[in-house]
């Protein structure tokens, strides 16, 4: 049984590689030529990991009870859920708030709930042990852990009521005929309990918390990186943020004008026109004016010679 | 479930599995917006497309789409069977679709009046002269239909007939998920930080909105989904969509989430582009507008305020019984609303 299951973990994880390595390959948009600018590198892509911490994590509680005779109890597969989600979280928010990776590795090894082995062994970085020691970065750092400690509350709050639910619900429906079943009813039990426990204002404070300490600290981290490439005469990403304000400032300033001018040529042109329509009437006066003149001028000239 | 039972869901699961990797084994790339295509006009990284219908609507302006910022305009053309665009060609003769691009870092300071007084207003443009025509019908998606709402509020003498789909206008309702999370977010920070916001930060959010049933759920049912080589592209299409979340130009983006998400601004009339308040009052044009009622992302309750706010006298609405993405990617519900819409317009 162990051994089916690895295979079939191998198996899946094979699929899921190649569906990422497809739909996140160079685009196949037939307009999107990369000399335009508009194609993205898959370079910049990095697969998402979490499904794949949260396979290998279920694979190994399988595997553990295909070699046993132990059964699940609730309790059991709580602390299994939040054993799971506490590092599988934490890799998602390194992943998607694009922390560098010493910096991650300086955060990983202060996090509460991070257990993965394998950066026990992994040998020491020389720059996260620096960030960690810089009194600058520390607050951020701290803050951060603060605030996914608070959030790993309100998941453990979600797991121990998915629990709830799905005991609720197996009482109602009986069995499920398969595993795929439990799965699905496992999902929509999970799903509920997420739903309610994020409209809860506690939450969604703390869920702010922790993104905004992820941006604290990826913040820190520029303005150290900042100061130090300045110290080598480099030019800041604020400086050049602050230059491509100005330049699109510029370019307000010439559309605004652009915009006169064209209001200024359509003004133009309508006196234009109106001048040449007054000039036209002018002509046309002027002409009748001549010719009534030319009449009584005959008319002079015919009384005289009478 | 006995032994034996588990023993055959495992193989059962094994052979779709196997099944699964066959057929994505052929597949070398994901072709997307199959319908052909004109490139009309491109200013910096935007483009416009034209597509020639074979429907003759003489007389007819042609139709604009503006689609989001925030994600990838090709979900309207993911593939020939369950294409929106395809079926709107079937009823009308040119359409014009706004593609925004991907931002990169000399697009940072970039706002909300670039995007809608330049970038949009040279589409209407160019789509009239394209058209030989005076003004546009304007269809906005999401947050697409969001520019739409201020475009058309500033140049309304530019658009005939507007159309929003699944655009939000009170950000603020009780149901809105995505806005509760985004309301204590620090912005400013964000900008600071990252420039341009990463579209995996944006993405991230997207999913922690089901993360279950996107997450896990989703790739366990996956070798299911993909049986058959043309099921697995299919899938893969979507996949691709889904993670192709451009960056998002850091000024434009700050104002779009303080203007509308922290201040919720047409509700609160404190909407303001370039120089100038772009009220709802102003939009005086017929306006159609069509929500999901299983849209997760955008609630009804957020789209239906727009009846009351705007100052059309002409407003019909369209609820579909679909989810946020599902009006545009079920053929059979996009079939029917792409008749809807043709109706509509013709009207």
């Amino acid at each position: 049984m162990a051994e089916e299951l690895k295979q079939l973990a191998d198996q899946f994880l094979q699929l899921q590689q190649r569906c990422w390595e497809l739909a996140l390959s160079p685009a196949s948009l037939p307009d999107d030529a990369p000399e335009n600018g508009s194609t993205r590198s898959s370079n910049e892509y990095q697969p998402n990991e979490i499904s794949r911490t949260l396979f290998d994590a279920h694979a190994r509680l399988l595997q553990t009870l295909s070699n046993s005779d132990k059964t699940l109890s609730p309790e059991t597969l709580a602390d299994h859920f939040q054993n799971i989600t506490s590092p599988a979280l934490s890799r998602l928010l390194l992943e998607q708030w694009q922390l560098p990776a010493s910096l991650a590795t300086a955060i990983t090894k202060e996090q509460p709930g991070s257990e993965n082995p394998s950066q026990d062994k992994a040998p020491p970085d020389p720059l996260a042990t620096l960030i960690r020691g810089t009194a600058s970065f520390a607050p951020a750092c701290n803050r951060f852990n603060q605030a996914l400690a608070r959030y790993l509350t309100h998941l453990e709050a979600i797991n121990q009521h998915t629990l709830h639910n799905l005991e609720q619900a197996l009482k109602e429906s009986g069995q499920p005929g398969s595993g795929l079943e439990l799965e699905s009813l496992w999902t929509d039990c999970y799903e509920e309990a997420y739903r309610q426990q994020v409209f809860k204002p506690a939450y969604q404070k703390d869920y702010a918390e922790l993104c905004n300490s992820c941006t604290e600290m990826k913040e820190s981290f520029n303005s150290q990186l900042e100061t130090s490439l300045s110290g080598l005469g480099m030019v800041s990403s604020a400086t050049f943020r602050q230059n491509l304000i100005r330049q699109q400032q510029q370019k307000k300033a010439m559309r605004r004008m652009q915009q006169k001018i064209r209001t200024l040529q359509e003004q133009l042109d309508t006196m234009s026109r109106s001048h040449q329509h007054q000039l036209a009437e002018f002509d046309s006066e002027r002409s009748i004016l001549r010719n009534e003149l030319k009449a009584l001028r005959e008319l002079v000239l015919d009384r005289g010679t009478k | 479930m006995s032994n034996t039972s588990q023993d055959q869901q495992l193989l059962d699961y094994q052979l779709k599995l196997g099944q699964a990797l066959r057929s994505i084994a052929a597949i070398d790339t994901i072709d997307v917006a199959p319908t052909p295509r004109t490139l009309i006009y491109q200013q910096d990284k935007l483009r416009l497309y034209h597509y020639k219908g074979k429907a003759v609507t003489s007389g007819q302006p042609p139709l604009l789409i503006c689609y989001a910022l925030v994600n990838r305009p090709y979900i309207l053309d993911l593939d020939s069977e369950r294409s929106f665009i395809a079926h709107l060609l079937q009823h009308r003769s040119d359409i014009y679709l706004i593609d925004w691009g991907y931002p990169d870092a000399l697009d940072y300071a970039l706002d909300l009046d670039d995007y809608i007084n330049d970038y949009l207003d040279h589409c209407v443009e160019a789509t009239q002269t394209h058209c030989d025509h005076d003004s546009v019908d304007l269809l906005g998606i999401c947050q697409g239909g969001t520019l739409s709402l201020c475009y058309t509020a500033l140049h309304p003498k530019k658009i005939r007939k507007l159309i929003t789909m699944v655009t939000p206008v009170d950000f603020n309702t009780s149901d809105n998920l995505l806005s509760h999370l985004a309301e204590k977010i620090d912005i400013s920070a964000l900008s600071r930080a990252y420039g341009n916001i990463p579209g995996q930060i944006l993405n991230g959010l997207f999913s922690s909105l089901m993360p279950a049933r996107l997450g896990i759920h989703k790739a366990i049912q996956a070798p299911a989904r993909m049986q058959t080589p043309q099921q697995a592209l299919s899938y893969l299409r979507m996949e691709r969509w889904i993670n192709d979340c451009p960056d998002q130009a850091g000024m434009a983006f700050e104002q779009f989430i303080r203007t509308f998400f922290q201040q919720n601004g047409f509700i609160n009339d404190c909407v303001s582009i370039g120089e100038e308040r772009a009220c709802l009052k102003q939009i005086t044009q017929p306006l159609l507008n069509i929500f999901a009622s299983q849209d997760h992302l955008v609630p009804p309750s957020a789209s239906r305020p727009l009846k009351e706010l705007s100052g059309s006298a002409d407003y019909t609405e369209i609820e579909v019984n679909s989810g946020h993405i599902g009006l545009f990617v079920s053929g059979k519900v996009n079939q029917q609303l792409c008749q809807q819409i043709d109706h509509w317009l013709k009207s």
